[in-house]
């Protein structure tokens, strides 16, 4: 399996997608941007699958949950302007019958790394009660006063609807963008 | 009197259907808005239009979700609190929160708005099939 921060936008070479493409647990892969429009059409494509269809329905809103808050997290943390990158990467592989690893990576500005990496630290080392408690903070605060920012609510979600530690690396592209990767893993069971 | 709300389900946005001469107050089906303050931003304003001049008859509000994401839950938690202002004019509010019965995991998400509302949920589980 390839390290997600191996696909750093747009050093994916052909070997690579290679290994992707003959991977039996792949399920999907998507290198681009993601805009608002992708993740409603990704939505219809999901929908449309019979593997996805064929889960039970606490199986599918988790896993649709998931993806979606992962997917709208790049779109609202990617740059605008962006160029000579093609954005963002989402690989989706199936670890067994139930359960699925779902790896995000996105271009981010260098200068947002510290507090990212502060937020994510706490996150990957808190438990579900404690994620629990910690988005239940936020929410009130962000609640309580309507000019303060979510202040990463997606990505305590994200982490929430992990079965494992969140995994996350940042990889400096240059002085101005650094490549930011995330991994899930889901238990539908 | 404040005209009806009816806006139709996508498939990444609910069906929300406030109509106070009638008594229904719905939110149903998906909701995963990219932009979910600009999405519920025309309940925001009902809501805000109900609690100015409150109802005679009690509003129990209907949220019957399939998917929501944190956008989604921070609207509604927002347009929830203004709501609940319409008490101080004397309208009884009552929250009724719908699950799957094959999903009671949402069941957690109703928990948690409840608590942070510090208002009593009523939860109800329906069938498979019965939209």
């Amino acid at each position: 399996m390839i390290p997600i921060w191996h696909l750093r936008a747009p050093m994916l070479n052909e070997a690579e997608v290679r290994a992707l493409l003959t991977d039996p647990m792949t399920d999907w892969f998507y290198l681009g941007q993601v805009s608002d429009g992708f993740i409603d059409s990704f939505i219809g494509l999901l929908d449309a699958r019979p593997q996805f269809r064929n889960l039970s329905r606490a199986a599918r809103r988790r896993l649709m949950q998931s993806l979606v808050e992962a997917l709208q997290n790049i779109r609202n943390y990617t740059p605008e302007n962006l160029t000579g990158f093609p954005e963002a990467v989402v690989l989706m592989q199936r670890l067994g019958e139930t359960d699925w690893m779902l790896r995000c990576g996105n271009v981010m500005l260098s200068e947002n790394v510290d507090e990212l990496q502060k937020r994510l630290h706490v996150l990957s080392d808190s438990d579900s009660e404690q994620l629990k408690s910690l988005y239940m903070n936020q929410m009130s605060l962000t609640l309580n006063d309507s000019n303060r920012k979510s202040a990463g609510l997606g990505l305590i979600e994200m982490a929430r609807s992990s079965s494992a530690p969140i995994k996350y690396k940042f990889v400096p592209l240059n002085q101005q963008y650094t490549f930011f990767a995330v991994e899930l893993q889901i238990s539908l069971a | 009197m404040i005209p009806p709300l009816h806006i139709p389900e996508t498939r990444s946005t609910p069906e929300i259907h406030f109509d106070a001469d009638n008594d229904i107050y719905l939110i149903r089906g998906r909701s995963i808005p990219p932009d979910a303050s600009s999405f519920f931003y025309p309940l925001d304003k009902w809501v805000e239009a109900l609690a100015a001049t409150g109802s005679a008859r009690p509003v129990n509000i209907r949220i019957r979700l399939e998917h929501l994401n944190t956008g989604t839950i921070r609207s509604l938690l927002t347009i929830f609190s203004k709501l609940l202002r319409v008490r101080e004019k004397g309208t009884q509010v009552n929250f009724e929160w719908y699950y799957n019965e094959e999903d009671e995991d949402l069941v957690d998400k109703g928990e948690e708005m409840s608590l942070i509302l510090d208002v009593p949920f009523r939860y109800i589980s329906f069938a498979e099939g019965d939209y």
